[in-house]
């Protein structure tokens, strides 16, 4: 007869689990030194794979989570290498986060990719932080990353580490979903003569040249120049979606060893990237029906507004004979909300450049530390909206560790940032009609123009930001770490804030780890959303004969979002053969800010889920990769549908010879409504299925021929909503990649 | 409030959790930490395939070099080498190189540099023991010691801890001696120390 379990008393039932898990570690307590855990050969196997050079270079002990072993990390990362770039099919690094779970990665158009982590944002807006080589990239102004102005040639990334979940004790505001940290390779790693050149059977081209030079012993410099060229999208329509255009981008490192440990790099890049983009003005417009001499056949007051575009032709032409609107085009879409369609393309183009020099030493006592020093210039013009910007950033951050005592490694750090904006807006030809405050009711303007933008930016034009932090990596045991700290930081965006963290990785046994955190990030909301006003829309006042500016103001107020987070992690080795985790999260975050119509609000979001990923290799000529994500967005207690609450990976890749592997993947994205003021879109889930081959010629060719999106000719995935009219056409495309390394 | 059975059980358990977590305190506090050990170990092989050994120095009936890790391997180096060395297939010219662990020098003494054991590791634990006079004569014997402690012990290799990172003793005139060629490429290399312990 079994015993019966009180499922009524789970004290009950916690102490029998935690008896359990006791004996379970107790059994294995004394087995440790007898057998590699398949961890250790996997790490073993890591570190094989670096030369000489490499291992010299890692640090013997060091902070938890960030350079430590992978395996005993308390945090959920994915580690994303230039072979899972070029096997991938990928031209940009951004398109091989598709494969990481947790990571909702999708395409506008050509040129604008958007990247959300774990359900939270829903927006263009990436509520994560992402440094290039310790620079932060991440653009205050509209709180967005522009992925194409980071890129660099495959031949020079050394790696992307995704760490999913906030890391802000270390790495600061904005870090709340998560740090998408890349970093270079040395110059003296990059040797020679590098080309990649691929074409996609869209016309999409891309080449990137690398060259590196030895100066002398120890002192090793690199060129590179990048041109990706992006060919016409078509919209969902069938009309082009004129997201034709270009990003260019040329690079150089210097690195010098000034001593056996101390190390200077200089290095810097220069991008220029030039696009249209489209505002859409279908429901931009808008009749106010109050006119006693009831013109149209209305009701009067009833409905008390009326979008221009649900006017027949003729009357339309009457109301808007006093604008600058552009004519109407007409689409499949027209139809969407009953609103005919207007449009403007106007031109998108961004100049950035930045410097960056970086010392880094080692002292007796086994302190490291490192200095960096950065300048950036980053000019954009946002034609569609009508908003240029130009950003002088400089920043000097000084970070060190050593080892304290033989079970603590402290971990400390300071930085400075400075940032000045210059701001011009700019009234777009289709708004270059008078118009008057809709409250006293007298002419909008801005110097240079008889009419008023769509953005008026009113925030300072200068931002300072001081930051400390300290952190320390106790080692309890020697499987069972814990690491604690937080982040101090002082700034005119975000005022004096702590930002606490607390992670530990408890090895169960040789071949389990289980990790947990708890975090409190900050999200500093954009200057957008915090200095802005934004002007969407006007009436028209028939009796009056007059057209009103509606608005809405940016919020000075908004507090940052400040989210608690809460995780939990299980990684698991069983063989050499099989690695799998099981991380789940719980964020809790106040003052989440979403943007839109009538005014910027905060909102409280929960969101709650989990990741299961898995590494298998069955046999030497076959590996396989795969993930689940499920996660659930509530605002203010309303389940969120903007994004897919489940999505998977798989990938496969077969090494039929020694030059020879066939590499596929298997992408699957849950449906999920795309908002919008009056033309929402559903978008049904989809599977996306790449197929590879790659061959590698020799003398370091390799030739990837790749099919991709192979299983329907075409697909709508993400648009600028409220900005964007419909989203393009994901499609069916083949891909030649050829490359030669160093 | 709790019964006495049941508080008896929560004290059981909590000392079961105690004692388990002390245990492995007191197990582990001599012990180096797994990374320091895992990449020490990969390093010793990657430094490995800077080393020219001339065929004549080479066991002619063998088809196997062995390496010799000789001490008290509580951080259980021999593993991790045997590990690395099988997972890439490491061979002295055509010599499958095996790892066989040996507990002293005492032990081991009679063995070194004969019959194809050319390679030693010295653990720390044999640095007592090990004089300068008992590395063979014989050429293509290359030992090692494992720590900066056989700095000026005579030894061809050393592998220290400094500065948070491993560094690499070479005793060229030794090398010379024993009739072992280390490549000029190792020898530019940053964090390779040359020449340290001549005396």
């Amino acid at each position: 007869m079994h015993p019966k379990v009180n499922i009524n008393n789970p004290f009950g039932f916690l102490s029998r689990l935690c008896l359990f898990v006791s004996l379970y570690l107790f059994s294995f307590s004394n087995a440790w030194t007898e057998e590699l855990s398949s961890f250790e050969k996997r790490e073993l196997s890591r570190l094989l794979k670096m030369d000489w050079t490499e291992l010299a270079n890692q640090p013997v002990s060091g902070v938890l989570g960030y350079d430590q072993e992978h395996w005993r990390n308390p945090a959920s990362i994915a580690i994303i290498r230039p072979d899972d770039i070029f096997d991938g099919g990928h031209l940009q690094l951004v398109d091989s986060f598709r494969g990481v779970g947790g990571m909702f990665v999708t395409r506008g158009n050509a040129y604008d990719d958007f990247v959300t982590m774990r359900n939270f944002s829903g927006s263009p807006t990436e509520k994560f932080l992402m440094l290039v080589d310790g620079r932060e990239v991440l653009q205050p102004m509209g709180g967005t990353i522009t992925w194409g102005t980071e890129e660099v040639p495959l031949a020079i990334l050394d790696r992307a580490e995704i760490i999913r979940g906030p890391g802000a004790s270390i790495w600061g505001t904005n870090a709340v979903s998560g740090v998408i940290n890349v970093t270079t390779k040395p110059a003296e790693s990059t040797q020679g003569n590098s080309v990649r050149l691929a074409i996609e059977s869209t016309g999409t081209f891309l080449g990137e040249l690398v060259h590196g030079g030895k100066i002398r012993d120890g002192e090793y410099y690199r060129v590179w120049v990048r041109d990706q060229e992006y060919a016409e999208s078509d919209l969902l329509s069938g009309l082009p979606a004129r997201d034709d255009g270009y990003g260019r981008k040329v690079g150089f490192r210097y690195d010098k060893n000034l001593g056996m440990d101390l190390d200077l790099t200089v290095a810097g890049a220069y991008s220029t990237r030039q696009f249209e983009h489209i505002f859409d003005l279908s429901y931009r417009l808008f009749y106010i029906n109050n006119d006693p001499l009831n013109p149209f056949g209305l009701t009067p007051g009833s409905p008390p507004i009326i979008p221009i575009g649900n006017f027949p032709v003729a009357v339309q032409s009457i109301l808007l004979a006093t604008t600058n609107w552009p004519v109407s085009e007409s689409s499949p879409y027209d139809s969407i909300g009953g609103v005919t369609r207007y449009q403007n393309f106007e031109e998108l183009a961004q100049d950035a450049g930045h410097l960056r020099t970086r010392l880094t030493g080692v002292t007796g006592n086994d302190f490291e530390w490192s200095i960096d020093a950065f300048a950036e210039k980053y000019k954009t013009n946002l034609g569609h909206v009508g908003h240029q910007w130009e950003r002088d950033e400089y920043n000097l951050e000084f970070r060190g560790n050593r080892p304290l005592g033989d079970r603590n490694h402290l971990a400390f750090g300071l930085g400075y940032r400075f940032m000045e904006f210059d701001v011009t807006e700019v009234v777009t030809s289709p708004w270059d009609f008078p118009v008057l405050d809709l409250v006293s009711l007298t002419p909008l303007s801005i110097p240079g123009s008889n009419s008023y933008p769509i953005l008026n930016y009113k925030g300072p034009d200068s931002f300072q930001r001081f930051s400390a932090f300290v952190q320390d990596t106790f080692e309890v045991k020697e499987d069972f770490f814990v690491s604690f700290g937080s982040k101090f930081e002082d700034s005119d965006f975000s005022g004096t804030t702590l930002q606490p963290g607390v992670r530990a990785s408890y090895s169960v046994n040789p071949d389990n780890l289980l990790w947990a955190a708890y975090s409190r990030a900050y999200r500093q909301a954009s200057l957008v959303e915090k200095f802005t006003e934004v002007s969407y829309a006007r009436f028209w006042d028939a009796s009056n004969g007059i057209w009103i500016n509606e608005s809405f103001e940016s919020d000075p107020t908004l507090d940052d979002e400040v989210m608690d987070a809460y995780e939990i992690g299980w990684r698991s080795s069983s063989s050499e053969k099989l690695l799998w985790e099981l991380s789940l999260f719980y964020y809790d975050t106040q003052d989440a800010v979403f943007s839109g119509p009538p005014i910027y609000n905060a909102f409280d979001y929960t969101s709650v889920g989990g990741e299961l990923t898995f590494n298998y290799i069955p046999n030497d000529f076959w590996e396989l990769q795969g993930s689940y994500s499920y996660s659930k967005g509530e605002k203010e207690g309303v389940r969120q549908t903007d994004f897919p609450e489940s999505m998977a990976s798989l990938k496969s890749v077969i090494h039929a010879k020694d030059d020879l592997k066939f590499v596929q993947n298997l992408y699957f994205t849950g449906d999920r409504i795309l908002p919008s003021a009056y033309n929402e879109l559903p978008i049904d889930d989809y599977l996306r299925l790449d197929l590879g081959m790659i061959w590698q010629v020799g003398e370091g060719w390799r030739i990837g021929l790749f099919g991709q999106d192979l299983l329907d000719p075409d697909h709508p995935e993400n648009m600028y909503t409220d900005l964007d009219v419909e989203p393009t056409r994901i499609e069916r495309r083949f891909l030649l990649s050829i490359s030669k390394e160093f | 409030m709790l019964s006495t059975s049941k508080a008896i059980r929560h004290f059981c358990l909590l000392a079961l959790l105690l004692g388990n977590f002390i245990q492995s305190l007191s197990l582990e506090a001599k012990k180096e930490n797994k990374h320091f050990s895992n990449l020490k170990a990969t390093f010793i092989v990657n430094t490995l395939n800077y080393i020219r050994w001339h065929d004549k120095d080479l066991p002619l009936r063998q088809k196997h070099v062995e390496f010799l890790i000789v001490g008290d391997d509580k951080n259980n180096l021999a593993a991790r080498l045997a590990y690395l060395i099988h997972s890439t297939e490491f061979k002295i010219k055509n010599f499958q190189l095996r790892v066989r662990q040996v507990s002293s020098l005492k032990e081991a003494q009679d063995q070194i540099g004969i019959d194809g054991k050319k390679v030693v590791l010295l653990l720390d634990s044999e640095l007592s023991a090990w004089k300068k006079h008992n590395y063979p004569n014989i050429p293509g014997t290359l030992i090692m010691g494992e720590s900066s402690k056989y700095l000026r012990k005579g030894l061809v290799l050393t592998f220290r801890k400094e500065n948070n990172r491993l560094k690499l003793g070479v005793n060229l005139k030794k090398a010379d001696a024993m009739n072992l060629q280390i490549s000029s490429k190792l020898l530019a290399l940053n964090r390779v120390v040359i020449n340290e312990s001549v005396h």
